[in-house]
């Protein structure tokens, strides 16, 4: 298949061309309250051309090979006309040619488990939710995908890559009149169906959550001083930071750009963090991106200092620094942009039970609603919290979401804890959803966060 | 797609064809440079049968194999999937056809005029990083079913989104949907670098209750929990706050939505059939703040014992869901600029962080503001940052002060300003 695509993107007369073709199987399966409502198995695929022709840049997505001779004239007539109204050329940093195919990465490969064995094991996490009589409704979700990425370009590079990721979320919602509450939980990963098996405590937890939720005190908005636990802390820190440092968000904005120099401080002493796609055990894993560079672990901060930035072969020649392979598309259906690979914040030396002795008193925030960034602005969600009074935790509370500013609320990280986790799947939606932009980290003690809720 | 249908109704007995392709262009301007051009073309065909009361699909990217269509839907049988009671009836849907292609303009010809756009604002807005992205594409469907129906829809959209982003970070931007290309209206972008300047300077305000003016555009994020709790899925479920709520008012009675897939203003979006060939109507969510009913797909038709509503979509590769991709909220009295002059201090947010976060079917909203803006006593005095606003729709929408006569086509619908009486407001100090 690689000859292939190669022979066709030999008929493509550009200074530098790329195709990708990418065959996806997909399952999902959706069970709510024990009954099955989808079962889907499908499979696409589809081919992305990107050209680059006297500085000018275009691309093309189409889903059909009979296509490819209109897809060549869309994109050498696009990027003619993007090189006629461009001051700059579009450059993309050297990387050497690399030819490469490797093997499914596995332990039990999801495509032998049945689709009724899948359906059975949903419905078997599912009945643990269930059975409480103000818990509405489970909804549980079984997601499969195994993508076979294949790469050539006018370089010499040919890669063929499969990637593997499954799993299983559950959201419970609870109902008390007209009052709804709900909890939810995900596990998964890309090292095979394993992962998802015995994993029936974190799916019973929701049934108590979320019937305690309901009668839990709406947050009172304000500045609050918080502990964040793993999940918040990865999210936080995609959020606050994580975004920051895809080079693509900030290159046209001159200010951000200047402020976010490398060397510049973000946080104190104690603030590590890092993008790790390399580990094999965790759902972030790939070895080559969307443009055939081989991904490697950045440190972004280092001591409270920027010392990094993801990029992709255009962003990387634009920085003049090395592409770091953070050049990611979800599938066939879009060309990369950056992406953050795994990002986490690295473990301190602060025992978790001394955070709280320090907050004294504040709140603490658990679990992950996801977020969203703009400017130098950021807000995320937490599942539930607690408030914490001289160090000890009290009454539930819930309706937490926060809010902060990239350049205080990193300065307000007063203390970093010694444990560390990292969520089990991705799902960062930078125009397209990226599932292995997974994140994590320790407990961490945060000063001044702004959270909103009732006045 | 014929062939397929009859060999699916022999095997199965109800079946169900579907088609859909389309082609979509995209130019974007990047901090002022033409950044690149993204074409795309993409189809693919879905097959769905019940028998003994169960669903099975199948889907592919063409139809060189039907036989493996076929294989794929009786396997998929077996998975005992909740089917609707039968797929759709032959009825009457209306017609929309497109007024116009919007692919004929030559893609170096758009080039230019959003060059000569870019040349015309620039000197204008020296501070922004000005971003220009056109959107433009057709589509066609077709669904054939074993109940005789048999349903094309062609369509084409345009879209145009203009932002001026500060140094800082954070933009103001606004969405044109368009018929056809043309141009956009030189006085509401000199409004929106009006906006642009006010915001160069930072304000802040204590916390506590304050007026919040909703522009259109982004309304849909607090309409949106409204639509997750009038889903008849959710009625299903057991989880739908409106649960035994039809025909109570509990919204302020200038507010009235609906659903409604045939209004003028949704141009080239509208719909005459949904994606199970069922003909779209205007659907009543709530009529001068009273509760109307739920909205459907065919399986949560039968669930709740309702007719149809017209709003089942779904991708080719997915299962129907009930959404509703026109939402419609009925204008008011009061211009807009008579409510940007409100007396005293308002909250305008243009655009949210976080509002797909947090407890929706409930009704709770906990956003940042990326930016915010203040105004007092009809003046924009500046940029709010590091602020949140919180609340339940449930709530402020039953405290409307105001609404817009003039409408908007955002994201999540048509729809006027809004000015609600008060919102829970945050801001760092």
């Amino acid at each position: 298949m690689l000859q292939h695509l190669e022979s066709l993107l030999g008929r493509v007369t550009a200074d530098y061309a790329d195709l990708r073709f990418e065959e996806v199987d997909e399952t999902s399966i959706t069970v709510t309250s024990g009954r099955v409502m989808a079962a889907n198995v499908t499979t696409k695929r589809g081919y992305v051309l990107r050209v680059l022709r006297q500085g000018g840049w275009a691309e093309v997505q189409f889903t059909a090979e009979s296509d490819f001779d209109w897809a060549v004239g869309q994109a050498l007539a696009a990027a003619d006309v993007v090189a006629r109204h461009r001051a700059r050329s579009f450059r993309m940093a050297p990387v050497p040619a690399v030819r490469a195919t490797l093997p499914r990465r596995v332990q039990e490969d999801p495509a032998r488990v049945s689709l009724a064995e899948k359906i059975a094991l949903v419905q078997e996490y599912g009945q643990l939710c269930g059975g409480h009589p103000k818990i509405a409704r489970t909804q549980l979700s079984y997601f499969e995908q195994a993508r076979t990425r294949r790469f050539v370009n006018s370089e010499g590079s040919a890669i063929e890559e499969p990637i593997v990721l499954n799993r299983i979320s559950g959201v419970v919602n609870a109902r008390d009149g007209s009052l709804v509450q709900n909890a939810s939980a995900v596990v998964g990963g890309g090292q095979g169906f394993q992962v998802l098996r015995g994993r029936h405590e974190e799916f019973e937890r929701l049934r108590g959550l979320a019937v305690d939720l309901l009668a839990a005190e709406p947050m009172t908005g304000g500045t609050w001083d918080c502990v964040l636990d793993n999940r918040l802390t990865g999210t936080f820190t995609h959020e606050a930071f994580g975004h920051y440092s895809e080079a693509d968000i900030i290159e046209d904005l001159p200010e951000l750009r200047q402020r976010l120099s490398i060397g510049a401080r973000l946080g104190s002493d104690i603030l590590n963090v890092v993008s790790d796609s390399t580990g094999s055990d965790h759902v972030g894993h790939y070895v080559y991106d969307d443009e055939g560079v081989r991904v490697r672990r950045v440190p972004l901060i280092r001591n409270g200092i920027l010392a990094g930035r993801l990029h992709s072969r255009r962003t990387a020649a634009e920085f003049g620094d090395e592409p770091t392979g953070h050049a990611v598309a979800e599938d066939y259906r879009y060309c990369p942009i950056v992406r953050m690979g795994t990002v986490f914040v690295e473990p301190g030396t602060t025992p978790v039970e001394e955070l709280f002795e320090r907050l004294g008193n504040g709140v603490y925030l658990c679990g992950s609603r996801g977020g969203q960034t703009a400017g130098e602005n950021f807000t995320f969600g937490a599942q539930h919290g607690y408030r914490i009074r001289n160090g000890r935790k009290e009454e539930l509370v819930r309706d937490l979401n926060i809010s902060g500013n990239l350049f205080h609320t990193l300065m307000n990280i007063e203390a970093v804890g010694n444990d560390f986790l990292l969520s089990e799947f991705g799902g960062c939606g930078k125009g397209q959803t990226n599932f292995r932009s997974n994140h994590g980290g320790p407990h961490m003690l945060v000063r001044n966060l702004i959270v909103g809720g009732r006045s | 797609m014929e062939r397929l249908l009859e060999l699916a109704r022999a095997r199965f007995g109800r079946a169900e064809v579907c088609f859909w392709t389309a082609n979509t262009e995209k130019l974007r301007v990047e901090n002022g440079e033409l950044h690149s051009v993204q074409a795309e073309a993409r189809q693919g065909f879905s097959l769905r049968v019940i028998r003994d009361g169960r669903l099975g699909m199948a889907t592919s990217m063409d139809l060189l194999s039907r036989e493996n269509l076929l294989s794929q839907a009786e396997a998929s049988l077996a998975a005992a999937v909740e089917a609707p009671e039968d797929f759709a009836s032959p009825a009457d849907g209306a017609a929309f056809p497109p007024s116009s292609s919007p692919m004929d303009m030559p893609v170096g010809e758009l080039a230019e005029r959003t060059m000569a756009l870019r040349d015309w604002l620039r000197p204008q807005v020296p501070e922004a990083s000005l971003n220009i992205f056109w959107r433009r594409g057709t589509f066609r469907r077709r669904l054939l079913n074993s109940n005789g129906v048999d349903v094309k829809e062609d369509g084409g959209h345009v879209g145009a989104r203009v932002g001026f982003e500060y140094p800082f970070g954070g933009a103001v931007e606004r969405f044109w949907s368009m018929p056809a290309l043309q141009e956009i209206p030189r006085d509401e972008l000199l409004d929106l670098i009006h906006w642009f300047r006010a915001g160069l300077r930072e304000v802040r305000i204590p916390g506590g209750r304050v007026p919040v003016l909703f522009p259109a555009e982004i309304l849909g994020s607090l309409i949106q929990r409204f639509e997750i709790a009038a889903n008849a899925k959710a009625l299903a479920d057991g989880v739908s706050p409106l649960i035994g709520r039809v025909g109570e008012r509990m919204l302020s009675e200038a507010f009235t939505l609906r659903n409604d897939p045939h209004a003028d203003g949704w141009r080239n979006w509208r719909r005459g059939y949904d994606d199970e060939g069922v003909p779209t109507r205007p659907v009543p969510l709530f009529e001068r703040g009273s509760f109307q009913g739920f909205f459907n797909d065919l399986l949560h038709a039968r669930k709740t014992g309702e007719g149809p509503t017209g709003t089942g979509f779904r991708s080719i590769f997915g299962s129907a869901v009930a959404q509703c991709q026109h939402l419609t909220v009925e204008p008011g009295h009061s211009s807009l600029a008579a409510l940007l002059q409100t007396p005293g201090r308002v909250v305008v947010p243009w655009r949210l962080l976080g509002s797909h976060s947090g407890n929706l079917l409930n009704g709770d909203f906990s956003v940042g503001l990326a930016p915010g803006f203040l105004i007092e006593d009809g003046e924009v005095v500046g940029r709010l940052s590091d602020a949140m606003l919180a609340g339940n729709v449930y709530d402020v929408f039953s405290r409307i002060r105001a609404l817009s006569r003039e409408r908007f086509l955002g994201s999540g619908g048509l729809f006027p300003w809004i000015l609600f009486e008060e919102m829970a407001f945050s801001q760092k100090a």
